[in-house]
């Protein structure tokens, strides 16, 4: 594949980046934004929902009817239900699932990317016909959000339920991993909140105010060791008020140290295969068992993860991959400045090697390492972290490959094929100047 | 020799307290017993003369799936078996002494990893060698069936140290023979190091001690049966001793009775505007979440709601001092603990929204009591989604909030760990409780509203 068809393939648009989602990004400007503090919602918004709770004190259980009008600056919907995409063959009783839909071969729960349904009067994609049609139809990994700091974004989330699992009646929520004070109606955890029942839906809201750039990670908690394990999880990233039109950072540095020309995103998982053809089956699953079996980047094992995101995809690739949206090729230019921002939401701990390029470590766990950046070959996180990485293209006068790896090899084989696969892929450097300005995330 | 504990401005019991688990997570509530010991926060054992006594000896625990796991590890003097081993506490300075009684039936012994210069017997403690210079243990032993051994060491640097088991550790460690050791700077008692950066509210200091246990192994070990510990298979998850919901009873919880310690972590919010009032803002320091990993594996804790600064790492300071580089702590949501590390944690949660009912409700529309879902018909949700405030819940939905004070949960995010056997949601898992600050007329600043 050449560069230029590469490029082409990526300008479809095909990584959902919310931004550019429904409704389109306030006017909120940096120096309003500032103005306000940049610390906490200016009181005294219309009291619209000051419903549940009466100032005696009493209980009260009249609830809101009145229609909530817009407050936030972007609008996402997710949908959370089940499906099917393709993993290398793992020939087991358990692998591949025989009750997959050809092409696919393994069980999933997961989101679906309902934004583009989004009625512009309710911020909410709940009730259309659009958005019911993503019934068992989850996509691997969870949809790519990017937001701005200094927006105010609703995510909302129906529970469309399991097509493969009818007698389950689940709920679902978004957990954003790592949202600072978060409040528990906010947070996810079913436990120490609420879910929407199957047909519902509920939504949180993230004032993402200064101090909040960085990589995150999002997934369901309900019953969070299957429906994160069985695919409810995605990326979530932050970028900073410190962005230009013509500049881009991965934090707020005020030295320009984290810098970057193109960004480009790894979300580490893993499967137990196992457990998602227990569920698919009726089966229990004594969790206690858990063992990796399969290693994913993005949603795919290697050497799927070099293929095209989902718009540039042809052929049978096109539908066996119509579920797993996200390629993992990182390509830039000799010079450039590139930006992984990485998060693992796998059950094991891997250290992924970049052979033959330096990066530098600018933040973990979102949070900016002023002063302590690390330099480094590897980038090891343990289940639920977060790094943020730059390095510099090396000069090359041609088309030059790097391996970007799981140093584990026995979690980049999947075990049924030779050669490497799982969380595997590769970094291609052109010589200066043959790719042009991207685009956007991943592009 | 006697044990203290920091005095603790609660007495009343969270209603959190007295959850039974059952194996498929169904959560049975029973009334909150009116228990008298603080409910939460590190118990130390303390002594004048820093002199401790130890017995190494068997005892059991209790799982919340009903199970009980056959235990070694340590009882303080005469008090009998617990699990984890008594907190041992002393000052920057202090000549430790620990005198190790072992009832058990094969040798033991103690060794303090991170601690320089620790002497047994009176002799500098080094690696035990049989005729054939194969090393037997890694520090002289107390003898099987009622041998002793006094180990002494200097704690010369503040931070949180491990004690444990220096004799078949595979084995005597997957037993339980470990406990923590907590060395605080001279003249600062409320802070973690010498640093005035490392400073923490002094009734917010709490131990979070990861490990695990294979029962099987357990049980070979209490019946004589054979088993492979290089085929460990974990089954139960803890945090402090106890796997979630025990780990959320009060210390010195009546049906935990060698489980003595609370993992529950309990606050109070930092109202969202405390940083226009720094007379408040310094009655809410934060508190100091003391991490141990004494288990096989790397646990990568989370706690939900806010970052933790981490200012020390393995009995060391990150924060040295004023000057470039002398501050090297940094954010973390997910507290990385490696095998036999430590991990010294600031953490404090603001209402930085300060949503309320009236004047700041929050910007979303919730859904309608019936298209809620409550997990098995339980809750911490106070009913509403405002700090302080309760509100109804669906019928037949038990709610354990008792004055609509905030909960998180703090958990290994290698999600797997999070259970009892299998089941969710237990394990590697316990909750952060977060009240609403009294801000009645003449209240304290930092305490919990009347009711809490």
């Amino acid at each position: 594949m050449t560069a230029d068809s590469y490029a082409h393939e990526h300008e479809q648009g095909v990584t959902m980046d919310a931004s550019t989602a429904y409704p389109p990004p306030g006017p909120l400007s940096r120096r309003t934004f500032l103005t306000i503090g940049g610390l906490t919602v200016a009181a005294g918004a219309a009291g619209v929902m000051g419903l549940r709770s009466n100032p005696a004190g009493a209980r009260n259980a009249v609830l809101a009817a009145a229609p909530t009008p817009l407050r936030a600056d972007i609008y996402t919907h997710l949908a959370g239900t089940d499906g099917w995409i393709s993993l290398p063959n793992k020939p087991t009783v358990y692998h591949p699932d025989n009750l997959a839909p050809d092409p696919c071969n393994t069980f999933v729960l997961g989101f679906a990317d309902a934004t583009a349904f989004i009625n512009p009067a309710t911020g909410s994609a709940a009730g259309t016909a659009g958005l019911a049609a993503l019934k068992n139809h989850a996509q691997i990994d969870a949809p790519l959000l990017g937001y701005d700091e200094g927006k105010k974004v609703q995510i909302s989330l129906t529970n469309l339920g399991f097509k493969q699992r009818p007698d389950v009646t689940d709920g679902h929520t978004i957990h954003w991993h790592g949202f600072k004070n978060a409040i528990p109606l906010f947070d996810g955890v079913p436990e120490m909140s609420v879910a929407p029942s199957v047909g519902r839906t509920i939504a949180f809201f993230y004032n993402l105010e200064l101090g909040t750039a960085g990589t995150y990670m999002y997934h369901c908690h309900w019953e969070d060791v299957q429906h994160v394990q069985l695919g409810m999880r995605g990326m979530v990233y932050v970028r900073p008020m410190q962005n230009t039109a013509t500049a881009k950072y991965a934090y707020n540095d005020g030295d320009h140290s984290t810098q970057y020309d193109r960004e480009f995103s790894c979300l580490l998982t893993d499967m137990w295969l196992r457990s998602h053809a227990e569920f698919s089956h009726i089966q229990e699953t004594d969790w206690s068992d858990f063992t990796a079996d399969a290693f994913l980047l993005n949603g795919r094992s290697y050497p799927d993860t070099l293929l095209p995101h989902r718009a540039g995809l042809s052929g049978a690739n096109a539908a066996r991959l119509k579920y797993q949206p996200y390629g993992s090729l990182i390509r830039c230019n000799s010079g450039d400045r590139v930006l992984i921002r990485m998060s693992n939401l796998g059950y094991t701990t891997p250290t992924m090697t970049m052979d033959g390029i330096r990066l530098k470590i600018v933040g973990r766990d979102a949070s900016w390492l002023r002063g302590n950046y690390v330099d480094t070959h590897t980038l090891r996180l343990g289940p639920g972290e977060s790094v943020d990485a730059i390095f510099t293209a090396p000069h090359v006068t041609h088309r030059t490959s790097f391996d970007f790896a799981n140093r584990n090899y026995g979690a980049s084989t999947n075990g049924a094929t030779a050669g490497p696969s799982g969380q595997t892929t590769r970094v291609d450097v052109y010589p200066a100047g043959t790719l042009g300005a991207q685009g956007g995330i991943n592009q | 020799m006697r044990t203290t504990r920091p005095v603790r401005r609660r007495i009343a019991v969270p209603t959190v307290v007295g959850l039974a688990v059952v194996a498929a997570g169904l959560w049975i509530g029973t009334s909150p017993a009116a228990a008298a010991a603080p409910a939460s926060g590190l118990v130390c054992a303390t002594d004048a003369a820093n002199s401790f006594s130890l017995t190494a000896q068997s005892g059991y625990i209790s799982t919340p799936d009903g199970n009980q796991v056959y235990m070694w590890g340590y009882g303080l003097g005469g008090s009998g078996y617990q699990y984890p081993g008594p907190v041992l506490c002393v000052t920057q300075g202090a000549q430790l002494s620990i005198a190790l009684t072992n009832t058990l039936p094969e040798d033991t012994s103690l060794v303090f990893p991170g601690i320089d210069g620790v002497r047994a017997g009176g002799q500098f403690s080094q690696p035990v060698l049989d005729g054939t210079g194969r090393m037997t243990s890694l520090a002289p032993v107390a003898n099987a069936n009622g041998g002793s051994m006094t180990y002494t060491l200097t704690a010369d640097q503040p931070g949180t140290y491990i004690y444990e088991t220096g004799t078949d550790q595979a084995k005597q460690r997957e037993m339980g023979m470990y406990g923590a050791i907590v060395v605080r700077p001279s003249g600062h008692a409320d802070q973690a190091y010498a640093d005035a950066g490392t400073r923490f509210k002094p009734d917010t200091e709490f131990l979070m001690m990861l490990s695990q246990v294979d029962p099987a192994v357990h049980s070979a070990v209490e019946t004589g049966a054979p088993y492979d510990l290089a085929d460990n298979h974990p089954r139960y998850y803890f945090t402090n001793g106890r796997s979630f919901p025990d780990s959320i009873d009060p210390n010195n919880a009546a049906w935990l009775p060698s489980q003595p310690y609370s993992a529950l972590v309990h606050i109070v919010a930092q109202p969202h505007d405390v940083v226009a009032n720094p007379a408040a803002a310094d009655a809410f320091a934060p508190a100091l979440v003391r991490y141990v990993n004494m288990g096989p594996h790397p646990y990568p804790f989370h706690p939900h709601g806010n970052d933790g600064r981490m200012v020390g790492r393995d009995g060391r300071p990150l924060r040295r001092g004023a000057g470039p580089g002398a501050d090297q702590s940094y954010l973390k949501f997910t507290v990385d603990v490696g095998q036999g590390q430590t991990a010294d944690v600031l953490y404090n949660y603001t209402d930085e929204e300060g949503y309320n009912p009236t004047t700041n409700p929050v910007p979303v529309q919730l859904p309608p009591l019936q298209d809620m879902i409550f997990k098995d018909s339980a809750t911490y949700y106070s009913g509403s989604p405002y700090l302080g405030v309760q509100d109804d819940m669906p019928v037949g939905t038990t709610s354990f909030n008792q004055c609509g004070e905030y909960y998180h949960v703090m958990h290994s995010h290698d999600l797997h760990q999070v259970t009892n056997y299998g089941a969710a949601m237990g394990g590697m898992l316990t909750l952060m409780r977060i009240d609403p600050a009294d801000t009645s007329p003449g209240a304290v600043p930092g305490t919990s509203k009347a009711g809490c």
